[in-house]
């Protein structure tokens, strides 16, 4: 199966500080990639790297078997984003916004139309008119966010933290969507803290720790039949236990006070 | 140097025996200046801490008002007033006019009440811009604003009409004239009649303020209704190309939907005529009326649209970081986020000077027309690349709802300030060439037309490249602010 994603000795240094360093991740086409770790591990600044918003300071990045960079203008249009922080235009009204960005992709009108309805439906925003997104709630922005990042129907779909504050009947549509979106043999990259999500969502798994070096990747979607995997000699039959053992850090302080 | 100034002000007002005069002028003057300073160019910086953010902490809600409102006392302008004002009450002590124990106290009581004037002013003027009629509202104000003084000014100094100084008598009962009736040396028992009534207005303004501020304000939010990408905004993009004409429509609403627009746009077309016309009344020149106006027209196309132009990306907030996950190159993002506030600028220009056409009555010809022409176009060249240069370099997290309220950087404030000063300057020295030397050399001004639009040019160049290069720094600078 050919790579959707590939990075080679990714690395990316603010002055002296490593935020990412000696990534070399292989996503397969069609899977649904779960990118974990700790805060502050690295993530969206990979994600950054990945999708344009931030140089690289070594490495190489490779979408869809082509060389990636910030100037990559053909490439971008065959991938959707949810940034950190969402990146909205908080002056404009969802239905312009997710207009906007179709029209940014190349959509014509009446596809823009037609989407633009169809997403605004389906994540419950239709009747929210000429309120600019600055007044949304942070659910209903997420929600924004995630209709902006499909709507030009990607090939490849990166997410950053995609289902937190979303409440559970948006989380549970947001998850079937990305699994009809596999299974026409788009990716989906997508970073999160909830290890329960991910280990029922994705098919593989990429584990970071600070600064952003890779402590273990492979395929998780044995741990959903019962069965185990094997590290060092050890078992781990969730991915709770098996991030636990990789990257995690127990902690320990007890506040004696509390 | 200001509390010697103000000293020296309340020592020559004693010694001339003018006394409540002098103090009547500067104490007026620093109250008026300090109420438009803080409405027009938002020098007051207590949304620093907003009420909103206060609540997070175990604060009552009176201790919420008194931080709030603290912090916004250390802002420079209110330094500057708190110390003018206090200089004067000295100087007025240090001559014997008055004793330390009455002008200080009305120094200090006069600068609390002009803060929270200042306050009530901004607060009040927000809350009509929140609603459907506000800007024309607003408009009117300015115009009034504007023509009252030229209006009331034949008034008083015709002959059996009311004169100055029952005026004075009536101005006596604000906080300024009743400050400098005290600090000039009014008899003990009268001096406490002046105190007391500047106490009534610092509790009243107080009181206004509290009770506006407890009123919640109003949405902008319109329920139901389309809100899709076929609006007028996209009738007028398509003209920039396919790669462009999106993000111009995105643009083009920005602007629209600021409240800075708004409030600056018209305020700067009848500002600058009501200027321009006001300055020439009464010069022996006839030509002095026009060198105004090349002055005042050099800056519409820039002022006229708020800090907008001088912080391009800094009202994207996070939105920013979206450009470059966007399939454009940099050259696209700058050249859209430059070609609105052009497109703006150039359009009123015209519309001021045909305003002022309308009124100007004096000698105008081709040549002094394209030398107009050329001042306007060539000003907003200039200011606006400038303005794209402190975009680029210090940008600032802003609200796109902001209505007042100064949260530019350094740069882009001097920026502004020298806006300004260049509409004043360059009346001044054209003045010093004489109108005759100005007339002859009309070319120089499309000369340098031309030069500021190359330079312009040149800035949306390689200002392309610097967007490009320095995209994570203005991001993590924006993003810092919010």
């Amino acid at each position: 199966m050919s790579s959707a994603i590939e990075t080679s000795h990714l690395q990316k240094q603010y002055g002296r500080v490593t935020a990412v360093e000696d990534l070399s991740l292989a996503v397969p086409s069609g899977s649904l990639f779960g990118f974990l770790g700790p805060n502050g591990s690295g993530k969206s600044t990979t994600v950054g790297c990945l999708t344009g918003l931030l140089d690289p300071t070594g490495g190489e990045v490779r979408l869809l078997s082509e060389a990636f960079d910030a100037n990559s203008v053909a490439l971008k249009r065959r991938i959707g984003v949810m940034p950190e922080n969402l990146g909205l235009f908080e002056a404009l009204y969802a239905g312009e916004f997710l207009a906007f960005q179709a029209r940014m992709y190349g959509l014509d009108e009446r596809t823009t139309g037609e989407r633009v309805a169809e997403l605004l439906a389906a994540m419950e925003l239709s009747n929210q008119g000429k309120k600019p997104l600055a007044e949304f709630s942070a659910g209903m922005r997420k929600r924004v966010a995630f209709a902006a990042a499909v709507i030009n129907a990607p090939e490849i779909l990166f997410l950053d933290e995609p289902f937190e504050s979303i409440d559970p009947a948006g989380v549970v549509l947001m998850k079937q969507w990305l699994r009809q979106f596999v299974a026409q043999g788009r990716t989906v990259f997508m970073t999160t803290h909830v290890l329960e999500t991910a280990e029922r969502l994705c098919d593989r798994v990429a584990i970071i720790k600070s600064p952003g070096q890779l402590v273990w990747q492979g395929d998780i979607s044995s741990l959903a039949s019962g069965h185990r995997i094997s590290i060092d000699g050890e078992g781990f039959d969730t991915l709770e236990a098996l991030f636990m053992h990789v990257a995690g850090k127990p902690y320990t302080a007890a506040l004696n006070w509390l | 140097m200001l509390a010697l100034a103000g000293l020296s002000v309340g020592a020559v007002g004693a010694r001339l025996g003018k006394g409540t005069l002098v103090v009547d002028a500067v104490f007026g003057g620093s109250f008026v200046f300090a109420l438009f300073a803080a409405l027009f160019l938002g020098l007051e910086n207590n949304r620093a801490f907003s009420d909103e953010t206060l609540r997070r902490y175990p604060l009552t809600r009176f201790e919420r008002l008194v931080a709030r409102y603290a912090v916004g006392l250390l802002d420079p302008l209110w330094i500057f007033v708190f110390v003018l004002d206090l200089g004067v009450a000295a100087g007025s002590v240090a001559l014997g006019a008055s004793l330390w124990w009455v002008a200080v106290p009305a120094a200090i009581l006069l600068f609390l009440t002009n803060y929270l004037a200042a306050r009530l002013l901004v607060e009040a003027v927000g809350r009509i811009m929140g609603t459907r009629s506000g800007p024309v509202l607003l408009i009117l104000g300015v115009v009034l604003l504007f023509t009252l003084p030229a209006m009331l000014l034949p008034a008083l100094r015709a002959p059996n009409r009311f004169h100055a100084p029952e005026v004075l008598a009536v101005l006596r009962f604000s906080p300024p004239l009743a400050a400098a009736t005290v600090v000039a040396g009014a008899p003990a028992l009268a001096s406490a009649g002046w105190m007391a009534l500047i106490v009534g207005w610092f509790f009243g303004l107080g009181a206004a303020l509290v009770r506006l501020e407890r009123k919640p304000p109003r949405s902008t939010a319109v329920s139901g209704g389309e809100a899709t990408w076929d609006g007028i905004y996209d009738r007028v993009a398509p003209g920039f190309g396919p790669a462009l004409a999106p993000l111009v429509g995105k643009t083009l609403r920005y602007y629209v939907r600021s409240p800075q627009l708004w409030l600056n746009y018209p305020s700067a077309a009848i500002g600058s005529v009501i200027i321009a016309l006001m300055f020439a009344h009464g010069k022996s020149d006839p030509l002095a009326g026009f060198l105004v106006m090349l002055g005042v027209i050099s800056v519409v196309g820039f002022l006229s649209m708020g800090a907008m132009p001088m912080n391009a990306f800094g009202f994207d907030r996070s939105g920013f970081r979206r450009y470059f996950l966007f399939p454009v190159a940099p050259a696209d993002i700058l050249r859209a986020v430059a070609v609105v506030p052009l497109l703006l600028g150039a359009a009123l220009i015209p519309i001021t000077l045909g305003i002022w056409f309308v009124f100007w009555r004096g000698h105008l010809n081709a040549r002094m027309v394209i030398m107009l022409f050329s001042s306007g176009f060539g000003g907003m060249f200039l200011f606006q690349a400038l303005g794209l240069w402190t975009s680029l370099l210090t940008p600032r997290a802003m609200d796109f709802k902001i209505r007042f309220g100064n949260k530019l950087s350094f740069y882009q404030n001097a920026l502004m300030f020298a806006g300004i000063v260049f509409m004043f300057w360059l009346p001044t020295g054209l003045r010093k060439l004489g109108s005759s030397a100005v007339l002859q050399y009309w070319w120089v001004l499309p000369v340098m037309m031309v030069a500021a639009a190359c330079f312009y040019l040149g800035t949306l160049r390689t200002g392309a490249r610097v967007l490009a290069a320095r995209r994570e720094r203005i991001l993590s600078m924006i993003e810092r602010g919010y």
